[in-house]
């Protein structure tokens, strides 16, 4: 064991140099929009709360057995960032939120702006909640990464904000869900969703709550941030329905608000064919949504930026300066 | 007058320590690697630049390599407890299982690279502190720094004066008796209570002498007048107290206010009712320590005049905190806070490459220790 | 300018008097020399002229102290600080700062000086004592005259009427303690400071002296020559003038050449027969090319010693030289980097270290000689009895620290010599003993070469050596510079020859004893 730090730089260096070895652990996760409806299946919501952002619910199935709370959301696609302080064991950001130029209006600090560095005050951060199906939320008295995600269960973090110890808000969202037995032709669901469109066509689920189809009972009407996405998510291609609103996620909060893609299941069906209708949650095969990808967005190409070339250089000049003020001093 | 500037003197303690600490929180307030290799490179380069001749100078190398233990140790614990939160595994350690009750806390197992750079980062830190406070201990000799100190601390700084000139005599002494004992003949010590009585050989011999020697230096310090008490009445004593009673209530509030996050009407980002009680409380403890000292009747010899160099130098580094914090409150924080998942590269942008500038400024603008004596070749 | 008025003193928790009704007077400008053999409370009472004791030790005292007109009886020592300058035996114990100047600025901060007066009398107490260059050295790194040099200048830069110094060459090679005496003879003839000053070597002081004030059962003082007359403990010159009857008493080596003249011209026409030491030629200890390093210094640079049974060897150097490096690596406890050290069959070798103290860990007496029998596997009560007869009179159940640096010296003389070794090492033994403490210890030496060991002693003491000694080894700079019979090397040497051997220059006259007897 005294031996591996030593062998850990070169493999640092592999692994910056540029390679990235992507996360093996979701390749096998699909993830939807929605709640789940198997018992497999784990719902994860995402509740911003005040800090903007509305709630964002997804479902991962075929994850590893046994995987963590912690595990699943990050299979989900919201890249849950640890603090510098803590490593991973107190989820700072989610989803890139709150950014290190957002200002949180914290009592005690107005101006306060969440780096990530220590862990976050106890007025403003991500409260995390479980719950089984049809059960209430429970405020999880463990770390995200130290307990097992609940298959068929929910998993959520809601942003506690200017609350006073155990007044964490719950997520605004019912954690429960129909279980529907997976079935395996595409045909049968093509049946069951029809009457779902007409109802959708507004993509405001809210309103019109439909029972029949939906196997979820939807929404709650915190979902405020909806406005931008409807718009673009009629229009795409059926084939590519979801992808667009959702995977982008993680770099800019304000860009990517299409999560509360609350709607997004539903607008697959918005397209008019029959085919696509079968974007039924559970028809997740033919629902191309590209499984969240785990590597978001920004990684354009891995050549450091020319910040960092210019960083090294001043470093290593005013080493050099030392040194060389130091060997004149020394009188040699 | 430029060259009268800059004929070499010794800058007064307090400034050094101003600048070391300005730049300790101005690197307490960042993660990027970069900015803070940097921030200890410019604290390597004012030392080289500006220290005196005097060994403590020369210890400035320990508190690099402790910067580098640091990050090690730090990076190990990240790699030992729980590496593998992240995605991005480098390598598979084998795990050691725990017992389920045991929650939290993972031994070994899969190594991540997010985990090794929040250690890397988190120990960078606390290094860079570090290197700052031995900088200053570099840069202002402690002795002077004590005798700088308000009349009323007067004696506590001869306290530690006095404890730390006794240390390498004690190391002599303890040599000395080392060598001594080989000369009796002392038999194997096999049980515990042989090996106690090997341990008092050496002790009670180094605590005698040690004792020897603190009545000798009390005696001799006695002799020349060390000691003399004020002329203190019973008035001043009477206000000393009080002021200073009030000062350590005030703080102590305002530490309480701030611990707390108590809430608080806030002007141009400060809270107004902490400032006002901290800044009350710091005024009663100076006037504190002025109405204690003024009755102490003792001169300094050659004290170092606080002038226009000590302000540049404790301008600077202000300058280089302030900088850090306005960009971390309301400037764009990315470059600050590099983030490690999503990995992006840390940079240094023109500002921060500004702080640094700012903060290596003392290098360049103040006047230069005493050259050394030359060296003598040996024979 | 000081006197004593029926000074009375004992400790608290004894009955018996170190004082007892002590009356005295010094006037100012004089340079009195106080002497008594040791124990007999020296720096007791260079200790009451400026109150740290009782102030600073406890006990009782009694009776009146004046200086310069001014009652001061119950001041405390700090307050005496411009008045008195008061310097002990170690210096190195007495700094507080870390540099000379500093030092030297002290006790003016403490006083409370004006800055501008205070530079000023720093730099003219670093020229009075010839030490302008060290101003910014470390004190760790002088010399062990130049730091004697700066603790009196940090005493005297508040310009004290009085300077008291307890034994301030003890610790010094002859070099350093001539540029200490020097330049304390100075500060008395042009700044009339009035120096009271205890030492054992009287010989390097008498003739600077303007009055003795002995200390022993009663206190007398008087000038030099009253006093000496009648005093037990005499420099060899004035013990020769008592013995040879001369009149006055020669302080000086000039006065005893002068009184000398007959016997010095008897001698140059037919030279008086000397004793011849005995050859010796049972080597004990072979030792050849014997290095010691400390990092780049070497300490000792490739010395070849042989010593033999019954020998007693001196080994002489200025300090630094690399004795006690020899010494310790002849041993074999001290670090040796090349060389071979050769004992003979069953030769058993050991040392007395420089401090003796470090060697003594327990409470009391008995209980370390009865450590040392467990040691060395011999019956009880061995070295308690080998010590009585070393130095009778010590007390078993007192502490070790509490005794006398002689009497330490016979204490751990006594472990040493329980294991019976066949060779003994000294190493400056004679530091801070009184001629009689000396005496005893030549005895010893005389009694252990009977006894068929080989002894080589490390001292500065020419007068002890002269005495004990029948081979001289120098040594400078790590290398041996010369290595004969003790009348060779002492008696032609300007800096090592005994003062019977100055005043018998040039016949090679060494001790009292050898000259009274070459007289007839």
């Amino acid at each position: 064991m005294r031996a591996r730090p030593a062998t850990l730089f070169p493999a640092l260096l592999l692994a910056l140099a540029g390679a990235w070895v992507t996360a093996p652990s979701a390749d096998a996760a699909t993830v939807t929009d929605g709640h789940c409806s198997t018992d497999t299946g784990v719902t994860v919501v995402v509740d911003h709360q005040e800090l903007g952002g509305g709630i964002v619910v997804k479902c991962v199935e075929g994850y590893e057995p046994g995987a963590s709370g912690l595990e699943v959301i990050r299979a989900a696609g919201f890249a849950p960032e640890g603090t510098v302080h803590d490593g991973s064991g107190f989820v700072c950001r989610l989803g890139g939120r709150p950014g290190v130029n957002e200002t949180i209006p914290l009592a005690s600090d107005p101006g306060y702006r969440e780096t990530c560095v220590d862990t976050p005050p106890n007025g403003a951060f991500w409260a995390y909640f479980h719950a089984d199906n049809g059960g209430a939320w429970t405020f999880s008295n463990l770390g995200a990464g130290n307990r097992e995600a609940i298959p068929g269960g929910y998993e959520a973090f809601s942003f506690s904000l200017n609350r006073s110890e155990g007044a964490n808000p719950a997520p605004g969202v019912q954690p429960s869900h129909e279980v529907v037995k997976p079935t395996p032709t595409p045909a049968q669901t093509i049946a069951a969703p029809a009457p779902a469109p007409e109802p959708t066509r507004t993509v405001e689920p809210r309103p019109k709550d439909e029972s029949p189809s939906a196997p979820r009972k939807t929404t709650r009407p915190t979902v405020s941030a909806n406005p931008v996405p409807p718009s673009d998510a009629p229009t795409p291609e059926p084939t590519t329905e979801t992808p667009t609103p959702t995977p982008t996620l993680a770099p800019t909060p304000e860009a990517s608000s299409p999560s509360p893609s609350v709607s997004a299941p539903e607008s697959p069906e918005v397209a008019d064919e029959p085919t696509t209708v079968s974007a039924t949650p559970t028809a997740s095969a033919t629902v191309v949504t590209t499984p969240a990808p785990p590597v978001d967005a920004v990684v354009e190409d891995n050549d450091p930026p020319v910040g960092t070339f210019i960083g090294l250089g001043a470093v290593g000049a005013l080493a050099l300066g030392g040194g060389a003020v130091w060997w004149r001093r020394r009188g040699l | 007058m430029i060259r009268r500037y800059l004929l070499p003197r010794p800058l007064h303690p307090f400034s050094w320590w101003g600048w070391a600490i300005a730049l300790a929180v101005a690197a307490s307030s960042a993660s990027n690697p970069l900015l803070l290799l940097g921030i200890i490179a410019v604290a390597s380069l004012v030392v080289m630049a500006r220290r005196a001749d005097s060994p403590w100078a020369k210890a400035f190398k320990l508190y690099l390599w402790l910067g580098v233990f640091i990050v090690i140790l730090r990076v190990g614990f990240r790699i030992v407890f729980g590496g593998g939160d992240g995605p991005t595994i480098l390598f598979n350690l084998p795990e050691v299982p725990l017992p389920t009750w045991v929650r939290g806390i993972r031994l070994l197992g899969s190594v991540s690279l997010e985990a090794v750079l929040t250690g890397l980062y988190d120990g960078l830190r606390l290094a860079t502190i570090i290197i700052c406070v031995g900088a200053a201990n570099a840069l202002a000799n402690p002795k002077k720094l004590l005798a700088s100190l308000p009349g009323a601390l007067y004696e506590l700084g001869t306290i530690m004066v006095v404890a730390v000139s006794a240390l390498p005599q004690l190391g002599d002494s303890l040599q000395r008796v080392m060598r001594a004992r080989k000369l009796r003949r002392s038999p194997e010590a096999r049980t515990r209570r042989q090996r106690l009585r090997v341990v008092e050989t050496i002790i009670v011999p180094v605590l005698s002498d040690a004792l020897e020697r603190s009545l000798s230096l009390a005696a001799s310090m006695d002799v020349r007048g060390y000691g003399r008490s004020g002329t203190a009445n019973p008035l001043d004593r009477a206000l000393g107290l009080a002021l200073g009673l009030g000062a350590m209530s005030l703080i102590a509030v305002w530490a309480y206010r701030y611990l707390a996050n108590a809430p608080d009407t806030f002007v141009l980002g400060f809270p107004v009712l902490s400032t006002a009680l901290l800044l009350l409380g710091l005024a009663a403890a100076g006037l504190a320590l002025w109405v204690s000292g003024r009755t102490v009747q003792r001169t300094r010899y050659r004290p170092i005049r606080w002038g226009l160099a000590e302000t540049l130098v404790v301008a600077s580094g202000v300058a280089a905190a302030l900088l850090i914090r306005l960009i971390a409150r309301y400037g764009d924080a990315t470059a600050l806070f590099p983030s490690i998942h999503p990995f992006t590269w840390p940079e240094l942008t023109l500002p921060l490459l500004g702080v640094l500038a700012i903060a290596a400024l003392p290098a360049f603008i103040t006047p230069p220790p005493y050259a050394a004596a030359p060296r003598r070749q040996p024979a | 300018m000081i006197r004593f008025e029926d000074i009375t003193f004992r400790y608290a928790s004894s009955e018996a008097l170190r004082l007892d009704s002590v009356n005295f007077e010094i006037e100012e400008g004089e340079l009195c020399l106080v002497v008594g053999p040791t124990g007999s409370g020296k720096s007791t009472l260079l200790g009451c002229i400026n109150n740290l004791v009782p102030r600073f030790t406890g006990g009782v005292r009694t009776g009146r102290v004046v200086i310069d007109g001014q009652d001061t009886t119950l001041l405390q020592p700090r307050e005496l600080a411009t008045t008195v300058g008061y310097v002990g035996q170690d210096p190195l114990a007495g700094f507080v700062t870390d540099t000379v100047e500093e030092e030297l600025a002290y006790s003016m901060e403490q006083l409370g000086f004006a800055p501008a007066e205070m530079r000023r009398r720093v730099e003219e107490t670093l020229d009075l004592l010839g030490i302008a260059e060290l101003r910014s050295r470390d004190l760790r790194t002088l010399s062990g005259g130049q730091q004697q040099r700066v603790a009196i200048g940090s005493v005297l830069a508040s310009s004290p009427k009085v300077l008291v110094l307890d034994e301030p060459t003890s610790a010094l090679d002859p070099i350093a303690a001539e540029e200490v005496l020097a330049m304390i003879s100075r500060l008395v003839r042009d700044l009339g400071t009035t120096v009271v000053i205890a030492e054992h070597r009287m010989e390097r002081v008498i003739e600077f002296a303007d009055s003795v004030l002995l200390v022993s059962s009663t206190v007398q003082h008087g000038e030099t020559r009253e006093i000496l007359a009648v005093s037990p403990i005499k420099p060899p010159l004035v013990e020769l003038g008592t013995r040879m009857g001369w009149q006055p008493l020669p302080l000086t080596i000039r006065e005893g050449r002068r009184l000398a003249n007959p016997q010095r011209r008897a001698w140059a026409d037919e030279p008086p027969g000397l004793p011849v030491p005995t050859p010796r030629d049972e080597p004990k200890l072979t030792a050849k090319d014997i290095i010691v390093r400390y990092g780049p210094k070497v300490a000792v640079a490739g010395v070849d010693v042989t010593l033999h049974a019954g020998e007693v060897t001196a080994l002489m150097g200025r300090n630094g030289c690399g004795k006690s490096s020899l010494m310790w690596a002849l041993h074999g406890a001290g670090r040796r980097d090349g060389g071979t050290v050769s004992l003979g069959d069953e030769t058993r070798i050991s040392l007395v270290p420089q401090t003796p103290s470090d060697l003594l860990y327990l409470t009391s007496v008995a209980a370390e000689c009865e450590q040392s029998d467990q040691e060395a596997g011999l019956p009880e009560g061995t070295t308690l009895a080998l010590l009585r007869r070393l130095v009778p009179g010590i007390e078993p159940e007192a502490h070790p620290r509490d005794l006398s640096e002689g009497q330490k010296l016979a204490v751990v003389l006594a472990v040493e010599l329980a294991g019976n070794p066949q060779v003994v090492l000294l190493d400056e033994p004679t530091r801070g003993l009184d001629y009689g403490a000396k005496e005893a210890l030549s005895d010893i030496v005389a009694g252990m070469a009977r006894e068929g060991r080989a002894v080589l002693i490390a001292t500065h003491d020419v007068e002890m050596v002269a005495q004990t000694c029948e081979r001289v080894i120098v040594m400078a700079e790590g290398e041996v510079v010369s290595d004969g019979p003790t009348r060779e090397v002492l008696a032609n040497s300007a800096l090592l020859a005994t003062q019977v051997a100055k005043v018998a220059n040039p016949t090679p006259v060494l001790t009292v004893e050898e000259f009274v007897h070459a007289a007839g």
